[in-house]
């Protein structure tokens, strides 16, 4: 007779170890006798994962966040225990740059827990330093136990170790790109197939995203991984590079036209198969195979003076391509030697990587950035609010709680703006009521710590499982918090109507300030933040644009390096924050926009801020004087006509119908075409001056970053001017 | 006068009573200017409606 063990699904393992890790951390501070055990219940509460390197990842955040904050609370409480207006400045300050912090792309968690626990912390104690230090000790250590308790929970109990899932995610990504070699590199040039080919891409970038992920929690839960964690940090910035040659590349075909392009590169299809073929070496290392033979990477060959590529243009498109093409190689080259050293094994020499080159990566520009400073501004407002009310007030329910989960809660909600305060209403609503319920109904009715273990384990396995996805982490975080609040389990337990009813008033009184500063800062309407984010977006380009006309010989002044960088800033991150914004836009209020044209306007932006980001790289380079002398006046025209259009884009409103509007496609072919025969009447006077081969190159460079930036902000515009933007400009009350 | 506001035998601050109501009223008031396209003629929407809630509950808290 054989015996069913029943499968157990990966949800309910999560959340059995999320429930026995709990149990486990309570009975260990209840058993210290320590105060306030439910601390280590939150640690718990709040680094589980799905993966035990995320969750070790979040758990070493919280530790290194309460440690950090531990300290700040002790200089903030130290420096104005007797000046409540100074401490209040000094809290809001730092909740100010922690949230600034945590919009970041590093350590987001860690600031998070820097800031709200200082709050916590300092308002918790008052100004009394005994009771600051044995505070801040006590949660200090009951994190630490939480955490340590949940992490060797997760690596015992049904482990899941991200090593297999970073293997299957780099796998992917490299047959996804050659994929995409197989597809660009032997166009057909009709437009379908360009079309499929950006989907590609922009299907690469998700999986890019996907091979961040799981690199960052396989090091800290895989020891095969952490041993090599340099080569796989190195070989997903260089699939990230090679993501971005493909989306260059690919916007580049149609500059040029299929037949040009095999007419200019007479080998690519042979080239492209060298290409693939090196992917798929690529991959078998990747599976642990060593390949028979790597093919030695080509170099395109370019047929100079090709049938069919006259003009000036073309020919600097094709000496972009074919940069790109040798920067490719050399990526791939390198993504072959990362792999090998990754799996240890030995390559053939000729396929050491040669010295990586400038390539396409993606900058970081320090610079201010607004987004962030807004929820900076709101939590700083939510604080101030929640600690007016707690000191004007009179009997507040539990007024220090005020201030603590108001800062958390602040926080929190900050750095999503896209998610409405009132969303937290219903979750916040039904969290006290279960809460309430069990600790007045069942918990009376207990004695021993093998019944309030079962009651802890059974209400964590429900709310775990329930609440599992990633989206439900909200109703998840309240609904374990808000029980172990109420419940406050110690070992001298009591059990007061009070508790309930002061814990659901202060929950009620921080929902309304939460509520009532949420559009303070900004309104919180997703059409009113993207087409501010859209309008902003084209300033900066257009400052970038006006910036081009300047004199490169002379040295840039400090105001203007700061409006340089601060629009190159711009340009890099707020696509990224208008495509999260743009999957939450209403189209019947913003008639013309649809879900459609937000997503292939969102892809042309990212490579308008692309191409900008060349064109700005190109003009600081020094040209002969008779080349400005000669090519300047067209292209400033052409500069002015991009910036008369990006002013236009970014105030619609204020363009009357009447008005005649700038095409830039229309106005690109024209001064394509001036261009176009400027130059030829350039090179063919009998002038002394000679283009040197590198002067030659730069000028093409420049040409193609013009028209690069010329043909993306036609995209744009072909996608942004059907719309009728005053309708969501009116403003409108928020609540 | 120092005074409490009960509710089924819950004590609550008198406060805490009229920010709620003020809220409700101030939701009230500005939804029915958003039907009838109202907004559009205050300079900073957002701020109106965070003073009405203000005035609301110091008027109603003046009666409690």
């Amino acid at each position: 007779m054989k015996l069913s063990i029943p499968v157990i699904s990966i949800r309910a393992k999560e959340a059995i170890k999320t429930s026995l890790a709990m149990v486990i951390a309570f009975g260990i501070a209840l058993w210290l006798n320590w105060d306030r055990p439910y601390w280590a219940g939150f640690a718990v509460a709040f680094v589980s994962l799905s993966t035990v390197g995320q969750s070790l990842n979040k758990a070493a955040l919280r530790m290194a966040g309460t440690i950090a904050a531990v300290v700040v609370s002790f200089i903030i409480l130290g420096l104005f225990p007797q000046d409540r207006w100074l401490y209040l400045a000094a809290l809001v300050a730092w909740m100010g740059l922690c949230t600034y912090m945590a919009g970041g792309p590093d350590q987001q968690y860690f600031w998070v827990c820097a800031g709200f626990i200082v709050a916590l912390i300092t308002i918790d104690a008052g100004p009394n330093g005994a009771e600051l230090f044995h505070t801040a000790m006590m949660r200090a250590q009951e994190t630490g136990l939480g955490i340590l308790v949940y992490g060797l929970v997760a690596i015992v109990v049904w482990p899941v170790r991200s090593g297999a899932r970073l293997d299957s995610a780099a796998k992917e990504l490299i047959v996804a790109q050659r994929e995409c070699v197989a597809l660009g590199m032997s166009p057909t040039g009709d437009r379908t197939s360009n079309e499929e080919m950006r989907t590609r891409v922009d299907g690469l970038l998700q999986l890019q995203s996907g091979l961040m992920q799981a690199q960052g929690a396989a090091i800290a839960d895989t020891f095969e991984v952490w041993e090599r964690r340099a080569s796989w940090r190195e070989l997903c910035a260089v699939t990230h590079r090679i993501n971005g040659i493909l989306l260059r590349w690919i916007d580049g075909i149609p500059r040029v036209g299929a037949e040009s392009l095999r007419a200019a590169f007479p080998d690519l299809s042979a080239d492209a198969q060298i290409l693939e073929t090196r992917l798929r070496c690529l991959e078998s290392i990747l599976d642990g195979q060593s390949p028979d033979s790597i093919p030695d990477s080509s170099t395109l060959r370019v047929e100079t003076g090709a049938s069919g590529v006259t003009s000036h243009f073309e020919k600097a498109e094709i000496a972009a391509l074919q940069s790109l093409w040798e920067t490719l190689e050399r990526e791939v080259s390198m993504a072959l030697s990362l792999a090998a050293d990754i799996r240890d094994l030995a390559l053939p020499e000729s396929t050491a990587p040669a010295r990586l080159g400038s390539g396409i990566v993606e900058k970081r520009y320090p610079a201010l950035d607004v987004e962030r400073a807004i929820a900076a501004l709101r939590t700083m407002l939510i604080v101030t609010a929640a600690y007016l009310v707690w000191i004007y007030v009179p009997d507040v329910p539990a007024g220090t709680s005020v201030v603590s989960i108001g800062a958390a809660l602040g926080i929190n909600l900050s750095l999503l703006p896209q998610l409405r305060a009132s969303s937290i209403f219903r979750p916040v609503f039904v969290s006290v009521t279960g809460g309430s319920l069990i600790y007045l109904l069942v918990m009376p009715g207990l004695s021993t710590f093998v019944e309030l273990g079962l009651l802890l384990f059974g209400y964590t396995f429900v709310v775990c499982y329930l609440f599992a996805a990633p989206k439900q982490a909200l109703g998840r975080a309240l609904g374990l918090a808000m029980f172990l609040s109420i419940a406050s389990i110690s070992n001298d337990q009591s059990y007061q109507f009070g508790t309930v009813s002061n814990t659901a008033l202060m929950m009620a009184v921080v929902c309304l300030i939460v509520w009532v500063t949420e559009s303070v800062v900004v309104a919180p309407f997703p059409e009113n933040n993207f087409r501010r984010l859209l309008s902003r977006y084209f300033r900066s380009v257009r400052s970038l644009l006006d910036m081009l006309g300047r004199d490169t010989a002379a040295p840039l002044s400090l105001l203007e390096r700061v409006r340089k960088t601060q629009a190159l800033h711009e340009i890099t991150t707020l696509p990224g924050k208008l495509s999260v914004w743009g999957g939450l836009v209403n189209p019947d209020l913003l008639p013309g926009l649809s879900a459609q044209s937000i997503t292939l306007l969102l892809r042309d932006l990212k490579l308008l801020s692309f191409r900008m980001q060349e064109l700005v790289d190109a003009r600081d380079q020094q040209f002969s004087e008779w080349i400005i002398a000669d090519l300047s006046p067209d292209l400033r025209a052409w500069r002015l006509q991009m910036a008369e259009a990006l002013m236009e884009l970014a105030n619609p409103a204020s363009t009357g119908d009447n008005v005649a509007r700038a095409d830039v496609n229309r106005l690109t072919a024209v001064s394509v075409e001036n261009i176009e025969a400027r130059i030829r009447n350039t090179l063919e006077r009998d002038v002394s001056e000679q283009l040197a081969e590198k002067e030659e190159f730069a000028l093409l460079r420049l040409l193609a970053a013009f028209r690069g930036v010329a043909d993306a902000l036609g995209r744009c515009q072909i996608q942004a001017r059907p719309v009728d933007w005053s309708c969501g400009q009116e403003e409108r009350f928020s609540w | 006068m120092p005074h409490e506001f009960q509710i089924a035998g819950v004590f609550f601050p008198p406060m805490l009573i009229a920010a709620v109501i003020g809220v409700l009223a101030t939701v009230v008031t500005v939804r029915t200017l958003n039907r009838y396209r109202l907004a559009r003629l205050f300079y900073a929407p957002t701020l109106v409606q965070l003073c009405l809630a203000i005035l609301y509950t110091l008027l109603v808290n003046s009666f409690l």
